[in-house]
């Protein structure tokens, strides 16, 4: 029963994935790196030195790149401290999933920092609610850590589930105001910055299916009640999203 | 004011109000490195109104001073028209533009104060009140216009960006409720700070730099961070399970 559950929201993240954005975002990287080589590779150069500024961001796009940075951080916050909880937990009940937990931890660590850093570079405001956001995540991580090993690796694989969905999602837009930019620009090529978020974005979608896949071989489906601990953590995971999204 | 129109103004004062937040919260949106900043005035628009604030000294926030703007920029004197909110456009064009101006000084400040935080913040918020000091006869006029319920929602947003900026400049990085502390503390000084400086009638505006001085030393020394209270809060709850399971295993 619960299996194709899994499987189906799986096989959903993993086609959007490589159909969608993935293909694009090699597309644009690599087209970037084409154009350092072939012969107008001196304009090339000439321009890089240049200062040269693409036209301002749409009020929809600095909406839509401040909510991604904005969301995204609080994300990244809330799966730090989940496995922080689970690890606290874990570490004196279960020594043995300690190294594994710890893995993913210092994973998210390195997510939750880069967001830090993009959300001071890029003057976006932190979510209003992180401290609420801080606690929630923690208490998640130690409940279920408590629950057992395989609860808390049905909450890995719940939350991963809608994060990299949601990862997904933030992707195709992206590439999408990439599609815009390039249309527009005089040299046919999209901002560095705008394409180096879209990389980073894409990175981190990995990382987080690679966490679900490990939940999945952990024993994940064998934890009880498995529908309702999932359902609920993702349903949870989706209301934080949209209001972090906006607060 | 005329009695009604006074009672208009109170009862609007809610729908007003409620978009304070809307204003502050929504309107800090992402900051692009390789795109142009997305421009608020056109050309004509910032012409006509940096010549309105030469103006200012002479005859203060009026009407008057805009259609003067419009003739020294070489406009018809009915251009003013253009802007719909009469002269608190022109109270804005100063919070904007003075505020655009600080970013300029960031090498000069940075290489001036060191590394301290607090003597950069002071500099920065000296800086801008200085940008006050021509003006500064005719600016309760504008804090007058400011105050009006429909205008609060814009005059707090300009408030919180100037804040933003200041705290963009000394380089903080904040990724928690701090981040809000720390711009409503320095908005709550620096507005008081204008406030008095309007009152003040030392040469060069000594008190008021001496005020400045005296509120931020009361900000930083109370300290008070909502981190600061969540890390005790954490440390205390380690330190008693620590301590139960001592206890425990003692038997």
């Amino acid at each position: 029963m619960s299996i194709p559950i899994l499987r189906s929201s799986r096989a959903r993240v993993r086609a959007s994935t490589l159909a969608v954005a993935g293909a694009r975002l090699m597309e644009y990287n690599s087209t970037a790196a084409q154009s350092h080589d072939t012969a107008d590779a001196s304009i090339a150069n000439l321009a890089s030195k240049l200062p040269e500024k693409f036209p301002p961001l749409t009020p929809e796009a600095r909406k839509f790149l401040s909510r991604l940075i904005r969301v995204d951080q609080a994300g990244e916050l809330g799966a730090d401290l989940i496995y922080a909880g689970q690890h606290f937990v874990l570490k004196r009940s279960m020594p043995s999933v300690a190294p594994l937990i710890q893995h993913m931890w210092d994973q998210e660590i390195r997510h939750h920092k880069s967001f830090d850093d993009l959300q001071n570079k890029h003057r976006v405001r932190p979510s209003l609610l992180s401290p609420v956001w801080k606690i929630a995540a923690y208490g998640l991580g130690v409940g279920t850590a408590l629950m057992g090993k395989e609860a808390a690796m049905a909450c890995t694989l719940a939350v991963e589930t809608v994060i990299g969905g949601h990862y997904n999602n933030q992707l195709r837009d992206l590439v999408r105001i990439l599609d815009e930019e390039v249309r527009t620009s005089t040299n046919g090529r999209a901002s560095d910055e705008l394409r180096a978020l879209a990389t980073t974005v894409s990175e981190f979608r990995d990382d987080e299916l690679e966490h679900l896949d490990t939940a999945v071989e952990n024993d994940a489906e064998k934890a009880r009640p498995y529908v309702l601990l999932t359902e609920t953590i993702k349903n949870g995971c989706r209301v934080a999203v949209w209001i972090a999204e906006r607060l | 004011m005329p009695a009604t129109e006074f009672s208009v103004l109170v009862r609007r004062l809610p729908a007003h109000l409620s978009k304070v937040p809307f204003r502050c919260l929504r309107r800090r949106s992402y900051h692009s490195y390789d795109h142009l900043p997305y421009n608020l005035y056109t050309p004509s628009q910032e012409k006509i109104l940096s010549s309105a604030l030469k103006r200012v000294p002479e005859y203060g926030f009026v009407k008057q001073t805009l259609v003067q703007g419009c003739r020294d920029a070489g406009y018809l004197d009915t251009t003013h028209a253009v802007f719909q909110d009469g002269v608190f456009d022109l109270v804005k064009f100063h919070l904007y533009a003075e505020r655009n101006k600080l970013a300029a000084l960031k090498p000069q400040i940075d290489e001036e104060e060191g590394k301290s935080i607090g003597k950069r913040i002071r500099r920065y918020c000296m800086e801008r009140l200085k940008a006050n000091e021509p003006i500064i006869s005719k600016w309760t006029e504008a804090i007058a216009i400011m105050g009006l319920p429909q205008n609060i929602p814009q005059s707090l947003e300009e408030l919180a960006k100037l804040s933003d900026e200041i705290w963009f400049l000394v380089d903080d990085k904040t990724s928690d409720f701090d981040w809000y502390t720390k711009r409503a503390s320095l908005a709550a000084v620096y507005s008081s700070t204008e406030l008095y400086m309007t009152q003040d009638n030392s040469p060069r505006f000594e008190k008021t730099y001496e005020f400045l001085d005296r509120r931020l030393a009361v900000v930083q020394s109370a300290g008070y961070s909502i981190t600061n209270i969540a890390s005790w809060a954490t440390f205390t709850c380690f330190a008693s399970i620590n301590l139960l399971q001592s206890q425990l295993s003692r038997g």
